[in-house]
């Protein structure tokens, strides 16, 4: 089991190195940094004086390990638009958004959990067509429209909620939570309709096993025996939707920042993409890209815990 | 809201239990009404060519922001007075455009690269899905905003973006269907007999997997509508003066205390749109051979 | 219908308190819609007897025995009655709820497949445990644990500690059945019902986990359903057998006497293609390995 977590990180650590080759390339190595950062009026001397500051000059390997040497310790370079360091600033906005993923995702999950299970054991054939029609309405409602509407809804013609903007859990959690809602629920409604159907058809799934009737005949309910039997099997499948899920989540959030006014790294990324901050933005994606690497890692190691037949090895 | 990240690494999604019941399957709703839909937007855009109620460069200063039917606007105007039933119209165009680049893109690439990673060796395999994992960390939204970024933001850079970030799909699905024809039992004579494996490809792989391709087509279409919706609401596709429903989207969010029909029209056709392609793929797959439907 | 005579030259039973049947079976018609899958069938298993139902397969014995369990599936139709010793409602028409009450406390069940019978994510002493706690209340951990190593080494299992702490993956499958039989006995149950217990194993295996049923249920003094579509093996371990066909009752009576002279078409069918030499085979592997 030991070895298979190792090999797994190897991989997540060779594809991570991979990606930010791929993110340098495509950022620093396409195309000429220092006119983006300039503009097209830009005379020769000047392009010339910023190539020298950016470090353009230097060989591409030299400006890829210092970039990546520097990101190890979490110094992602100094913007050259606005002149700000930006490590800080992604560490402050990334934040921001984890709140609002892991939000998102427990929406999702407390929605679709009881939901799917109930729905594979009443009334099978009705609450499978509702599900099949509630996560067909999930896939096609993106969360920026979902979050667009909802603001229609509850924060314009019923004012319960704030429209967006975001209030610091520490300092007024009550604020915090408030602002909060609609974009949690944003985020994760629709996706919980999704996920629920997932759930449905692994508990079903479940529902067909010997073991299940194993358990009945030992003496538990069919309800006991689903949840105390069923449900650990059927997180497996379960649990490869939810990582892509949260994959899908934390890019959906980029553009549910923009809708509720969220200074997450969704946010961050898109300004800096319309300012043309090359540097940035490359710091940005790559955070990103590492984190869904992480999370495929993450529930790769998870199944190997939850099913012991991964385990041997 | 799968939005931008293509479910490929998803078991299949579970049919609605509707299609487990043969004699359904033959009826088959799901390809009718996706395709119903589909054939409305495709039909809307090819008229919109042609013809559309006003001009969407036309601002009706008579009537800004008006209600349905004022001036007659069948569905009223935006803040400065364009025709809404027009700008949907032309949206559809739009959409359609980036949507048939992006997907054109993704199979012309991916096809050929599942086809080899079926068919070679498995360590090259195990190689190639390798990197579509990693490709698969980039989805549309992410790439096309690096694109953005390097090659300024365009209608242009957006589509190429979302259709490389959309071949990993393409690659996983096809190998999978490639993997299932190599190991047919006319493949393996055809091995034996000595024909080559450019010859296998083209003479029996490609034809058994084609409706594969098509399905994924459906899929990735509606992927891309998502994306540039994304895209265009954030203002990184086409300029301000480009028809497409995800603008309208975010001129609408300005003013939604006072009109929120001015996001419902939009967000209705970009949940219908992908609800469309969506049930049009779900339909296909069923149709297209049932072996390989369960990926 | 009358109720099969108690078998001689077997051990008095231990477990019945009472000399009612462990179960009663009358009139049991099964269906899935409109379409008979079973029909009409009565029986008697006597405390501490041995009962053996045989036919092909689709002649409606599993669905029985299923019915007996309390584990027939929803959409199927049941009726008739079906009285098991100890436990007040109908099989038939009691709740979940009830029927929980009775399965795993008054009957047992073994079933044909020990690949899959036990949860793959949980260990074998857990799975257990949970039978004995399910009916005998809450007992400290480390007592259910003895408890379950000591019910795993009566099944046999050489070592029992290690078993016990393995998954179900980690056991081969002759080793899987013995710990369903120990689930299935974990409570001394009035009836045992075994579903093809022996189809899935391999032939060298088969004979051992006999053994082990026909041992376990005269220690545990439990009585017998045991179904098979293989008539040497329900000759070696029961006294009584039903033969089905087409879902109803065939031919009824002590195993010998049908073996030696089958009435029905269908029983002298399965004789033929059964092993010749079983008719002369009717003796049983002795009284069953301590």
């Amino acid at each position: 089991m030991w070895w298979q977590i190792v090999r797994r990180l190897l991989i997540f650590l060779v594809s991570a190195l991979v990606a930010s080759i791929v993110v340098f390339v495509l950022l620093t190595v396409v195309g000429d940094p220092a006119r983006t950062a300039l503009g097209t009026n830009a005379t020769p001397q000047a392009l010339a004086e910023m190539r020298l500051r950016m470090g353009l000059d230097r060989p591409i390997t030299t400006q890829y390990l210092s970039w990546i040497g520097g990101m190890a310790h979490g110094d992602f370079g100094t913007s050259f638009v606005t002149q700000l360091p930006i490590g800080p600033q992604i560490g402050e906005r990334l934040l921001v958004t984890l709140w609002l993923v892991a939000g998102g995702m427990v929406v999702a999950l407390v929605v679709a959990l009881p939901l799917g299970t109930l729905a594979a054991l009443w009334h099978r054939r009705v609450a499978g067509w509702i599900l099949s029609g509630l996560s067909q309405l999930g896939i096609a409602v993106p969360a920026f429209l979902a979050g667009i509407l909802l603001i229609a809804a509850f924060a314009v013609e019923l004012g319960w909620l704030p429209s967006g903007s975001y209030v610091v859990p520490a300092t007024d959690p009550i604020g915090f939570l408030k602002h909060m809602v609609l974009p949690w629920a944003s985020l994760g409604l629709v996706q919980g309709a999704v996920l629920a159907r997932y759930v449905r058809s692994a508990v079903l799934d479940e529902m067909g096993q010997d073991y299940l009737r194993t358990a009945r005949a030992k003496g538990m309910t069919l309800w006991r025996a689903v949840i105390r039997h069923g449900l650990r099997n059927a997180s497996i499948p379960v649990l490869t939707v939810l990582g892509v899920q949260m994959i899908t989540v934390l890019i959906g959030a980029v553009v549910v920042e923009r809708v509720f006014v969220i200074p997450g790294i969704g946010s961050f990324l898109v300004d800096s993409v319309a300012r043309q901050d090359r540097l940035a933005v490359q710091g940005i994606v790559v955070t990103i890209v590492v984190i869904s690497l992480a999370v495929s890692f993450l529930v790769d190691t998870a199944y190997a815990l939850i099913d012991p037949r991964l385990r041997r090895r | 809201m799968t939005a931008f990240m293509t479910p490929p690494t998803m078991p299949p999604m579970p049919e609605p239990a509707l299609l487990t019941n043969p004699s359904a399957q033959r009826r088959n709703p799901l390809l009718l009404v996706g395709g119903v839909i589909v054939a409305l937007i495709v039909a809307t855009a090819l008229v919109s060519f042609f013809w559309t109620p006003f001009p969407t460069i036309l601002t009706d200063t008579d009537h800004l922001a008006s209600p349905p039917g004022a001036g007659g606007h069948l569905l009223g105007t935006d803040l400065y007075g364009r025709d809404i039933a027009s700008w949907l119209m032309v949206g559809a165009q739009t959409t359609l455009y980036v949507g048939i680049v992006a997907v054109g893109i993704a199979a012309v690439i991916g096809t050929p690269l599942g086809i080899l990673a079926g068919m070679v060796r498995p360590a090259w395999s195990e190689f190639l899905m390798r990197i579509t994992d990693i490709w698969l960390a980039f989805p549309a939204l992410l790439m096309a905003l690096i694109f953005a970024t390097v090659f300024g933001a365009s209608i242009t850079s957006a589509m190429t973006a979302i259709g490389i970030a959309s071949v990993p799909s393409f690659v996983r699905v096809v190998r999978s269907g490639t993997i299932v024809v190599m190991n047919a039992d006319y493949v393996l004579a055809a091995r034996v007999a000595g024909r080559r494996s450019p010859a296998i490809a083209l003479k029996h792989v490609l034809p058994n997997i084609a409706g594969l391709v098509i399905v994924q087509c459906s899929v990735s279409y509606a992927i891309a509508i998502l994306a540039e919706a994304a895209l265009s609401y954030l203002g990184l596709a086409g300029g301000p003066t480009t028809p497409s429903w995800g603008l309208m989207l975010f001129q609408g969010q300005a003013v939604i205390a006072g009109d929120p029909l001015l996001v419902i029209w939009p967000g209705v056709a970009i949940g219908l749109a992908v609800l469309g392609f969506n049930l049009f793929g779900d339909g296909l797959r069923d149709r297209y051979d049932p072996r390989l439907s369960g990926r | 219908m009358t109720p099969f005579a108690a078998p001689a030259g077997r051990p008095v039973p231990l477990a019945p308190e009472t000399s009612a049947p462990a179960v009663r079976v009358r009139d049991l018609s099964i269906s899935a819609g409109s379409i008979p899958l079973v029909h009409d069938v009565s029986f008697d298993v006597g405390a501490g007897q041995r009962v053996g139902i045989i036919g092909a397969s689709g002649s409606g014995k599993t669905l029985t025995c299923m019915a007996v369990a309390g584990l027939l599936p929803p959409e199927l139709a049941a009726t008739g009655s079906v009285r098991v010793d100890g436990f007040g409602p109908d099989v038939l028409t009691a709740s979940e709820r009830e029927l929980a009450t009775m399965r795993g406390r008054l009957t047992g069940v073994v079933f044909q497949e020990p690949m899959t019978a036990l949860n793959p994510t949980m260990r074998v002493d857990r799975q257990i445990m949970e039978a004995m706690r399910l009916h005998g209340g809450r007992a400290p951990r480390a007592l259910d644990r003895a408890a379950a190593e000591a019910i795993l080494r009566e099944v046999g299992i050489s070592d029992p500690r290690r078993i016990a702490r393995s998954f179900p993956h980690e056991l081969s499958g002759g080793q899987r059945q013995r710990v369903v039989i120990a689930i299935a006995l974990a409570n001394r149950p009035r009836l045992l019902i075994c579903d093809e217990p022996t189809t899935a194993l391999d032939v060298t295996v088969q004979a051992t986990v006999l053994q082990l049923i026909d041992a376990q249920t005269s220690a545990a003094g439990s009585a017998l359903l045991f179904i098979s579509h293989d008539l040497a093996v329900v000759a070696s371990v029961c006294d009584e057998l039903l033969v089905m066909w087409q879902g109803t009752i065939v031919e009824r009576g002590p195993v010998t006497t049908v073996l030696e002279n089958p009435t029905h078409p269908h029983t002298r069918q399965l004789l033929a293609d059964a092993d010749v030499s079983l008719r002369t085979e009717s003796a049983r592997p002795g009284s069953g390995v301590p």
